[in-house]
């Protein structure tokens, strides 16, 4: 496919453009953002839950800070936890799951067994267990943890697609011409699972945004920064934001972020789902 | 046989986990017998007194090396004793537990089988109207609904619902004013403070039900056997009714089990915003408060739970298919 076919079928629904901008929005916010502000939000005790205005877009928060400055330096905090959990989700199901498929036998059995331990075990609860065990400060480890109970699926999945390609002719080709395991893998399978791979990835961005924003509107993770899941921590349980009608746009903005950027995500899906499947085209 | 095979290994996951999580809970920097100790000292017990106090609490297996703790716990798991609450002094975990679980298996199962309802059928109308409008919303729809989490549909619900409009409690099982008991009024409070717990799932749940429903019957419409049927011309309606909703609900029935996990671990959340004091609210409250014997049996059940129902539905998935028996 030509970009110009790509481009073709990219305008020709508006919800590919509407989706694929509004992500681009949220990557810009996380990006750019929080260097627009400065690093401590100043607060102004004669001006907390205000309600929208020129100045303050979404009105202000408990301590009078710009609640539209919470929700831009808070993507940042957000998005790169949650890539950073997709990507690690995605390459350790990928891996686990092609090695799986293709060597069989006894490794097959026992990787699977384990897959199918971490896929039985309740994900929430063993998230929340280890966190109350292991102090998770860094984003990096708070990535790790949310992506322990979100492989196991895709792991699954790609085995039983390698399991049908690892018969194929072009397979038994190169193996004939002994190009090697890593070759045959990588250079065989894999290009074939790309569209899954791809999809499954932003849908597992999605699935560790919901994770971690639940995770932190919970408490069970320690915050030093501020994002959607603190904000709505600290709207729940220490501004008494919940029980007055004052402060509804610093309840509810985080919350439309969430959603907003799952619109996008699905949306942009959709789309790459198109692109990746012609028959989808025809209609 | 292959039941007993499944059952099996099903024992070995339950056996797994649990001692995964013994293990994983001793590696607590701070063990609960030192925490409880420096609280009672700060309480202004002497140290003597406090050691007294926690040794009384504990048992003195607590203090033991690791591998014989970790044996005592089994040998009370085997009794049915998973120990004493540290948060609630002279309480069994059994006993807590007990208490929590009906709340959780009422709002978890209701809300389970509403969501499986409204999902059947919203599914079964878009493969039959597909390509046209309604699908169109439905499928969009529940794209956008499925699996979002239970935290933003209880928060809202409870914001606007409970604490501005005054519709529905801000918390507990059931009103203070009614004696539990089998009469009118205490199943009236009981069913007034679940629903919008039960709410919650529902608009975080349904969806996905939705769309298994229209993917699944999609795919049974394409059968021959349907074509076979209407071309006998039997009426559309019996049609719908015993060719096709029979065959699309069968792997949603395995589903339905499948997601009790994911409902039992939903309800953390769902019952942390309500004040709901089911097992998801326990556990949560004994992961804050490091009361591990609790927190242990918890999670116990829950996987324990959920291993049992993965162990139903793959025996239950054989008896209703009979195309997999073999």
């Amino acid at each position: 496919m030509t970009f110009a076919d790509l481009w073709k079928l990219f305008v020709r629904h508006p919800q590919n453009v509407i989706g694929v901008t509004m992500l681009a929005g949220y990557l810009f916010m996380a990006v750019v953002g929080p260097s627009l502000y400065p690093a401590i939000l100043p607060t102004n005790a004669n001006a907390i839950y205000l309600p929208p205005s020129w100045v303050h877009p979404l009105g202000t928060d408990y301590a009078g800070r710009d609640v539209l400055a919470l929700i831009v330096i808070g993507t940042r905090a957000v998005l790169e936890v949650a890539s950073t959990a997709a990507v690690i989700t995605v390459v350790v199901g990928v891996v686990i799951g092609l090695w799986s498929g293709f060597l069989g036998g006894r490794v097959d059995m026992i990787l699977m067994r384990i897959t199918d331990m971490f896929l039985t075990v309740p994900g929430l609860p063993l998230l929340i267990l280890i966190a109350s065990i292991v102090s998770m400060t860094n984003p990096l480890l708070i990535a790790v943890l949310l992506s322990i109970t979100a492989w196991g699926g895709l792991a699954r999945a790609v085995r039983s697609q390698v399991l049908s390609y690892r018969e194929r002719e072009y397979v038994e080709a190169a193996r004939s011409l002994r190009l090697g395991t890593r070759h045959i893998l990588f250079q065989e399978i894999t290009p074939n699972l790309m569209p899954y791979i791809v999809m499954h990835l932003l849908l597992a961005v999605t699935g560790a945004i919901y994770a971690e924003v639940g995770l932190f509107y919970l408490g069970v993770f320690p915050y030093k920064s501020n994002n959607w899941g603190v904000m709505l921590n600290l709207a729940y349980n220490q501004g008494g934001a919940i029980y007055s009608s004052q402060s509804m746009f610093y309840l509810i903005a985080p919350m439309a972020a969430i959603l907003l950027l799952q619109l996008a995500i699905v949306l942009v899906l959709r789309f790459v789902e198109e692109v990746f499947n012609p028959r989808l085209r025809v209609s | 046989m292959k039941i007993v095979k499944r059952a099996g290994s099903a024992l070995v996951m339950v056996f797994a986990v649990t001692t995964a999580t013994f293990f994983l809970v001793r590696l607590m920097p701070g063990s609960p017998y030192a925490t409880e100790l420096y609280q009672l000292q700060q309480q202004g017990y002497s140290v003597v007194q406090a050691e007294n106090q926690v040794r009384v609490l504990f048992g003195f297996a607590v203090q033991g090396p690791l591998w014989l703790q970790y044996l005592h716990y089994l040998g009370g798991l085997v009794h049915g004793n998973l120990g004493t609450s540290i948060m609630y002094p002279g309480e069994s975990v059994l006993g807590l537990i007990g208490k929590a679980v009906p709340w959780t298996v009422l709002i978890v199962c209701v809300s389970l089988l509403i969501c499986f309802a409204i999902g059947v059928g919203l599914g079964t109308l878009a493969a039959y109207l597909r390509g046209g409008w309604f699908d169109q919303i439905v499928t969009i729809g529940s794209s956008l609904l499925n699996g979002i989490p239970q935290y933003l549909t209880a928060i809202l619900l409870f914001y606007f619902l409970a604490t501005l409009g005054h519709l529905f409690p801000i918390g507990g099982a059931y009103s203070p004013a009614v004696h539990p008991g089998f009469n009118l009024g205490f199943v009236g409070s009981v069913f007034y403070h679940a629903m919008l717990p039960i709410l919650s799932f529902v608009f975080s749940g349904f969806a996905g039900w939705a769309l298994l429903m229209k993917s699944s019957t999609v795919s049974v419409l394409g059968e021959d056997f349907i074509f076979t049927a209407k071309a006998m011309a039997i009426r559309e309606r019996d049609v719908v009714i015993s060719y096709v909703s029979k065959n699309a609900m069968l792997p949603l029935f395995t589903s339905l089990l499948l997601s009790l996990g994911f409902m039992f671990g939903g309800s953390v959340y769902v019952e942390q915003v309500f004040n709901y004091p089911g097992l998801g609210q326990l556990f949560l409250n004994s992961t804050n408060s490091r009361d591990f014997p609790l927190m242990q049996g918890c999670f116990l059940l829950l996987t324990t739970a959920v291993i049992t129902a993965n162990f139903v539905a793959d025996v239950l998935y054989t008896r209703l298919d009979p195309r997999i028996r073999q």
